[in-house]
């Protein structure tokens, strides 16, 4: 397959993350408001551990293993989340008094996008979480474009994004098997797949995705953070895929022993689990990390922790800064 | 072509269409900025990826924002993208200017609540039209009606009861939705034109802070959110700001970066603790012995600011043995003045404190010590500075003993005091949450003390904060202003004759705006709201059983009511016998915020006439008011609004689009005001007397209203023009601009009582940091002892031994139940304002929740998403259970605000809350203790309700 | 097999699986196979179906009309579930499809070759009433022909499905479709998929070579 020219990609800085969601929302008030899309996310953010969105994504299979395509299950619409509708009309203007009251309509779910939110894990006072935002890794090695029998998945030569060709693709939904992160979802008014389309149409004229430009926990895209740094890593090395997302895994408060005193012999959130998630090189990040922490707690300076900082908003979306509101359109 | 999706260039149009099913799609393309001229180029459909981009089009930008109380979070400047006549999305503008190129901007500031407001303002909570009630009240049986029908009746009822039973009986319920900017300048001349009660709501809803009150003299003090980068250790005691403060949480991510070490001290592991080098377990309503035991090592250890505590602090001033009391003036001369205190100096012995300035001139006070004194009938007392009777108080809070009531081991509160210390500047996040404590006022006082003893105020990036509150100070004028000439010049005269006279005394500009609003209390134009319903709402119904739940409490808390009442102390109007008649209620939704809500219903409902709900949505109150009326969401009319230090920045915006019926409060209440005016022409009404007796006259109301018709029914534009021009804090600002703009950094905390206690100074290219006034000024504090205040010698602190901070464990509120059912802001709305919103809803469980340890549930056999009963001696209601470890062991927590009507039965879960009356609260009569606007009035809490929970 | 010549057939009746004009037809029963593993398109196919059966409908019957205008094939297959609705992101629809040449020698297992295109004629059952037509020049190639051209409609009743597929014999398309003549001798493919079993795409059952349909010639006129 040609090597796109160029790859856009992301970092997400989990040590700055509060799962405020805000992302998530932009990108469902932008992109998938409409029918056949409601139930669909393509930006969300999950508590770790957890189950995820879809549910027990991490178990579904796809990527590769030792180069070859693994097979992968896809996520019913229940392990998405189902959208919700309210019975607004009959509490406010039923006439039924207190015999109603708001809920969801039809069956009541046992899942939703966001589901676990800040259950995690561990024992009280060790119990541990943070945040995970996703959004389509726009791999180098797509899963999904490599299943898919109709070519319908291309991969641009100019960014690297990844998209889904809509009018080619006829919703045979191997790529959601493929997808290994899970996160092809499924139109069932148009009957296509559909996903995170890395705001393209804002790409294209010089704006930051709607995801990263609406953070307001300023998660920081920057590429010296991957190549120079090296302390952003992607999600799930071993899936083979190679995504262009990346992360800066966090750091948590110190664990404490049985008298409630604090406990530096091992972390708060397990090394293993990281590690999972991560990959082994997690661990020289958080070295990485701390290391460049203690330098400015002892009033230094550190080229990263400026980086992390980001003291200027517009500094961090790589050229890609034009504010929207300066775009004028014309009807045709 | 055509292709799996079936879409076509026809197909196309049609689907783009009914996709959105209000919004017709319309083809576009792109124009270069500055470039190619709009010739429109043709459309046509070549491929997929057009669908994608015409959905990001739009007609027109206009900014706004969302004029709701975010308060820590408000406020964000945001762009409104807004597509055939309907608002398609909303997009931060993110372009406030970088104030010192050493701190981070503020961009992008906003949150996912703001993000969906373009879908919340269409959905179907909206009220399109007038709406009158058919049913019961609470049933949801409406018809609609004009607004001219509506107005009418309103205004019948409204006259009827003014001049059958008096204007106090019509009570004026601003919530937490107001704007203090065009929307309260209506609701300001119209109820003080009426000579109507107003509520203050700030302590009924748990915000009184009343320990900042009571040591400061005052709760409005806080930095500008860039302000952390210059300390190096954050406190977030008791806040969750990755929750409560969205837009500012990076500040504190990024100042850990930067070195400071973050330092959260919560009971649960919360989505704050996740991001803090330190996480500090801490047992529900143990902070204060936390605090105290800091300060008990501070001490012992002399980590202490030595120069701060005697300048600063009333630690040096001198207490008798034998009344407890603070030596005065009167005790040492016949007739001498209560509050002129003293202090003992090692060369010039027992000295009066300075008063008129914090600055010693030499004197070095004496900490230790016990000295006699003979007073004017010429007995011999002896005396000892405060500080000594602190250390001796808190041998009872070593780190072993505080350990032990606070669930903190004694390890961890040594290492956190040498942290604070040894700390340059340490702060701390801001956070109402001991506000809503029944003895929150302690722990308050208890932090408070330790950055105190440390002399963490005043210096950059350092000091305790209040209640976080910036606003222009340009809206009194515009009241007053629309009086005839005579009164305004009586008013403008008698205030400054007034001030002149303080001012000699001594009085400085905060200390002679918070006298006006203590005069507004006492003769009622403003009432403390939380007072309102314990008695005319039967709130006092709840707390009949305090004494069996609060071990430290003698006396019936009615006795103690009766008294401050009978004394002055505290105020409430209508008086207590005066059954209010008409209530309005603005954004607000008291029924489901008011703990015990249903005392309410019971209470008082049934003595008011009319209950009127002006709000853009149905709420748990609309459902059970008489008319509501339709107004106009944020992005549909022109406003501007308050905000906080932390944000800097006074916004504004334009109205962006117009929905059914909805009007903008202005314009509202100047066709209320014309209406009570033509009804009362009509009915031959000509006049009527107000709560001093005076006769006032409806004719000529609407006049005054509009300033002799200069302030039309649509002039919101015009009326924020003069507010922002009357305003001293926004210098150089124009109107239009800061309109068009959505911003402008405020150029000083100005006069307002909601803004001047910061006590700083703001300079365009600095962050902001309070009380330099106090500390680098040496400006006094508006507190009895002109200083911060640790001990308090009022009647009822004497009686409850709370001089000096104290632990005092909660009170078992509700009954002797194992779990303590405590809550927080959620993420997920703005009080109720997102609460049922579907979108938010979705990114939830869909319905109320309550947060559970899991081996609490275990124990109980409740596993995760089951309904659960919870129960206490008050009532019950339902809710879904919620099981996470990061929750600690006997805490059950349910986060703010869903609207009654979620849960079954419509019965909410403030009806287990029965916000027992704390009687310390009710103290008044010494300088800084009487009640005023915002704070020192008695308070709403919900903290310390204990519940059982049992499956269904 | 031949597909007669129905003259003056109402064509509701002809589109209509029940429909009159489809009593008396002629059924023929055609065999079908799954499509080998090795022959789908791509390995995250190959990997998740190299242990499963494919092409779960073993055969068809196919009966064949047209009115000198239009061509119809009527399928019927047993099929215990009737999957109509894609009611979940794992659901999937049944379908049936119809392939002939476009031009002589178009190879039928390799879905058509450059410059010898084959042309299928679809059903899919959350598509009811409408057709799709394709046509592919190699595997993976498929694109679709403009225009509501195919006519399809299925009935399900007591575990069996007879669908309609049609097609006017001759449209207007720079497409290279199957141009088709009464008297014409051709050929024919059938596929079907099996929703409920996750078939879809490559994963189906099918005919394999061509099979023979002679277009029975009009009446020559009288007199």
């Amino acid at each position: 397959m040609a090597k796109s020219k160029r790859q856009l990609a992301m970092v997400m800085d989990l040590n700055k993350c509060i799962g405020c969601q805000t992302c998530t929302i932009a990108c469902k008030r932008l992109w998938t408001r409409d029918e056949g899309m409601e139930y669909q996310w393509w930006n969300s953010v999950n508590t770790m551990p957890g189950r995820g969105t879809p549910r027990d994504w991490e178990d579904m299979g796809g990527g590769f293993r030792e180069g070859k395509a693994k097979p992968g299950r896809m996520p019913t619409t229940k392990d998405f989340g189902e959208a919700w509708n309210f019975n607004y009309d009959e509490v406010f203007r039923g006439g039924k008094g207190d015999k109603v009251h708001l809920k969801i309509e039809g069956d009541q779910p046992d899942w939703g996008p966001n589901w676990d939110e800040d259950q995690g894990a561990g024992e009280y006072p060790n119990s541990y979480y943070f945040y995970l935002p996703r959004i389509c890794n726009h791999c180098t090695h797509p899963a999904c474009l490599e299943a898919c029998p109709r070519k319908a998945i291309l991969k641009r030569e100019e960014d690297g994004i990844v998209l889904i060709d809509e009018d080619r693709c006829r919703g045979y939904r191997f790529c959601m098997e493929a997808c290994p992160y899970k996160k092809i979802y499924f139109n069932h008014a148009e009957r296509v797949a559909q996903k995170c389309i890395f705001c393209f149409p804002r790409i294209e004229q010089g704006v930051a995705n709607a995801c990263a430009r609406m953070c307001p926990g300023r998660d920081a895209p920057i590429w010296k953070l991957v190549d120079k740094w090296k302390v952003a890593i992607p999600l799930h090395p071993e899936y083979g895929t190679d995504p262009n997302v990346f992360y800066v895994p966090p750091i948590a408060p110190p664990r404490f022993d049985e008298e409630g005193n604090i406990d530096e012999s091992k972390p708060r959130i397990p090394d293993e689990y990281l590690v999972s998630l991560f990959g082994p090189k997690v661990l020289d990040v958080l070295v990485v990390l701390k290391g460049e922490m203690t330098k400015t707690r002892a009033g230094g300076k550190s080229e990263l922790m400026d980086l992390l900082i980001a003291y200027r908003w517009k500094d961090m979306f790589g050229g890609f800064d034009r504010d929207p509101a300066t775009i004028e359109w014309i009807k045709a | 072509m055509s292709g799996g999706r079936g879409v076509d260039r026809r197909t196309f149009l049609q689907s783009a269409a009914a996709g959105s099913v209000w919004l017709g799609l319309g083809l576009w393309r792109l124009q270069p900025r500055p470039g190619i001229a709009a010739t429109g180029i043709p459309a046509s459909y070549g491929d997929w990826r057009d669908i994608y981009r015409e959905r990001w089009a739009w007609d027109e930008v206009v900014r706004s924002s969302h004029w709701v109380n975010c308060w820590y979070q408000a406020h964000c400047a945001w762009n409104v993208y807004v597509k055939d006549g309907m608002v398609w999305r909303e997009e931060q503008a993110a372009d406030y200017p970088q104030v010192r190129p050493d701190v981070p901007d503020f961009n992008p500031r906003g949150c996912q609540k703001g993000a969906c407001f373009s879908e919340r303002m269409y959905d179907p909570s909206r009220v399109r039209y007038p709406l009158k009630r058919v049913g019961e009240r609470g049933s949801g049986r409406w018809k609609r009606v004009s607004w001219d029908e509506a107005l009418d009746e309103i205004a019948d009822s409204i006259i009827d009861t003014i001049v059958e039973e008096g204007s106090d009986r019509v009570i004026w319920d601003p919530g937490p939705g107001i704007s203090l900017g065009t929307q309260t300048a209506a609701h300001g001349r119209l109820r003080v034109l009426l000579d109507s009660t107003n509520l203050d709501m700030n302590t009924e809803i748990g915000d009184g802070h009343r320990g900042a009150a009571e040591t400061f003299g005052k709760i409005v003090f806080e930095r500008s959110a860039d302000d952390y980068f210059f300390s190096d250790l954050i406190l977030c005691w008791g806040a969750n700001p990755a929750y409560t403060q969205i837009p500012n949480a990076h500040f504190m991510t990024e100042a850990r970066y930067k070195g400071a070490e973050f330092v959260c001290i919560t009971p649960d592991y919360s989505a704050s603790a996740m991001h803090a080098d330190h996480w500090i377990p801490v047992k529900p309503g143990g902070d204060a012995a936390l605090g105290l035991g800091m300060a008990q090592v501070l001490i012992a250890e002399n980590l202490l600011d030595r120069r701060f505590v005697q300048e600063q602090t009333d630690l040096p001033l001198l207490v008798r043995d034998d009344t407890h009391r603070f030596l005065r003036n009167s005790d040492l001369e016949a007739g001498g003045d209560e509050g002129e205190l003293y202090l003992h100096d090692s060369e010039q012995g027992v000295v009066p404190a300075p008063r008129r300035s914090l600055e010693l001139k030499g004197l070095d006070p004496s900490l230790e010590g016990r000295f006699e004194v003979t007073l004017h009938d010429g007995r011999r007392v002896a005396v000892r500075p405060v500080f000594a009777l602190l250390r001796e108080q808190l041998e009872d809070y070593t780190p072993e003993k505080a350990a032990a009531l606070s669930g903190t081991p004694a390890a961890m509160i040594r290492s956190l005091a040498r942290k604070l210390g040894g700390a340059k500047a340490a702060s701390m996040v801001t956070t109402s949450n001991f506000a809503k404590c029944y003895h929150g006022n302690l722990v308050e006082r208890a932090q408070a003390l330790v950055f105190a003893l440390t002399g963490n105020y005043g210096k950059k990036g350092s000091g305790f904060v209040g209640f976080p509150f910036l606003m222009h100070d340009g809206l009194d004028d515009f009241v007053l202003s629309m009086f005839d000439l005579p009164i305004r010049m009586f008013i403008t005269a008698s205030g400054l004759i007034d001030e002149a006279r303080l001012r000699l005394a001594g009085w400085t500009d905060e200390m002679i705006v918070y006298e006006r609003s203590r005069r507004g209390f006492e003769s009622g134009q403003e009432t403390s709201g939380a007072l309102f319903w314990y008695i005319h709402g039967g709130l006092l119904e709840a707390s009949e059983s305090l004494q069996d739940w609060d071990p430290y409490l003698e006396r019936p808390v009615k006795e103690v009511l009766d008294e401050s009442l009978a004394k002055g102390w505290q105020h409430v109007w209508p008086k207590p016998g005066n059954d209010p008649r008409v209530m309005i209620s603005l954004v607000s939704n008291p029924l489901r915020r008011i703990r015990s809500y249903p005392l309410v219903l019971k209470n008082l409902w049934p003595k008011l006439r009319t209950v009127v709900v002006v709000d853009w949505r149905m709420t748990s109150t609309a459902l059970w008011s008489d008319f509501v009326l339709p107004a106009a969401a944020w992005y549909e009319r022109t406003e501007h609004k308050w905000v906080t230090p932390l944000m800097p920045f006074i916004h504004a915006g334009k109205k962006a689009v117009s929905y059914y019926e909805a009007k903008s409060d202005w314009e509202i209440f100047s066709r209320m005001a014309q209406a009570i005016d033509r009804r009362a022409a009509e009915r031959g009404i000509t006049e009527f007397q107000d709560r001093t007796g005076r006769t006032r006259s409806f004719e000529g109301l609407y006049r005054q209203f509009s300033s002799d018709g200069e302030y039309g029914h649509t002039d919101d534009d015009k009326v924020a023009r003069t507010l922002i021009e009357n305003a001293s804090n926004l210098e150089g600002v124009e109107w239009e601009e800061l309109r068009d703009r959505g911003w402008a950094r405020f150029t000083d905390v100005g006069k307002s009582i909601a803004s001047i206690g910061t006590a700083t100074q703001i300079k365009p290219n600095d962050t902001i940091t309070p009380f330099t006034d106090h500390v680098f000024e040496k400006k006094p504090y508006p507190t009895l002892s002109r200083r911060i205040q640790f001990y308090l010698d009022q009647d009822l602190y004497l009686e409850m031994k709370e001089m000096l901070p104290v632990h005092k464990d909660p009170p078992k509120a509700g009954g002797d139940y194992p779990l303590t059912l405590s809550g927080g802001h959620t993420r997920w709305s703005i009080h109720s304002a997102w609460r049922d919103d579907r979108l938010m809803l979705q990114q939830q469980r869909g319905v109320p929740v309550a947060w559970m340890n899991d081996a609490d549930a275990r124990a109980r056999g409740i596993s995760d998403g089951e309904d659960v009963r919870v129960y206490n001696d008050l009532d019950e209601f339902q809710i879904m259970v919620k099981l996470a470890p990061g929750v600690r062991r006997g805490q059950f927590i349910v986060y703010h605000a869903w609207d009654n009507f979620q849960f079954k039965g419509q019965k909410g879960y403030q009806n287990l809350i029965p916000t027992p009356l704390n009687p310390v609260e009710l103290a008044g009569g010494q300088f800084h203790l009487r009640p005023m606007s915002i704070c020192l009035q008695p308070s709403h809490t919900d903290r310390d309700t204990r519940v059982e929970v049992a499956r269904l | 097999m031949e597909a007669s010549y129905l003259s003056g057939a109402d064509v509701g009746s002809l589109l209509d699986p029940g429909g009159a004009a489809w009593r008396g037809a002629r059924s023929e029963r055609i065999a079908l196979m799954g499509t080998p593993v090795g022959l789908q398109p791509t390995e995250a196919i190959r990997a998740k179906w190299i242990d499963k059966k494919i092409g779960a409908i073993g055969a068809v019957s196919v009966a064949a009309l047209h009115d000198g205008t239009r061509l119809a094939f009527r399928l019927e297959w047993e099929d215990t579930s009737e999957s109509r609705e894609i009611s979940d992101t794992t659901a999937f629809p049944d379908a049936a499809a119809v392939a002939l040449p476009s031009a002589e020698g178009s190879p039928i297992m390799t879905m058509g070759a450059v410059g010898a295109a084959v042309n299928a004629w679809y059903w899919r059952a959350d598509e009811e009433g409408q057709g799709r037509q394709v046509v592919a020049e190699g595997l993976g190639t498929s694109r679709g022909v403009e225009g509501k051209l195919v006519h399809a409609q299925g009935l399900w009743k007591e575990g069996r499905w007879s669908v309609v597929i049609s097609r006017d014999l001759e449209i207007a398309t720079d497409e290279p479709v199957a141009q088709l003549t009464p008297g014409q001798r051709t050929g024919f493919g059938v596929t079907v998929w099996e929703g409920s079993g996750g078939e879809r795409a490559g994963i189906k059952a099918f005919s394999g070579d061509w099979i023979e349909l002679v277009l029975q010639p009009l009446p020559t006129a009288r007199g």
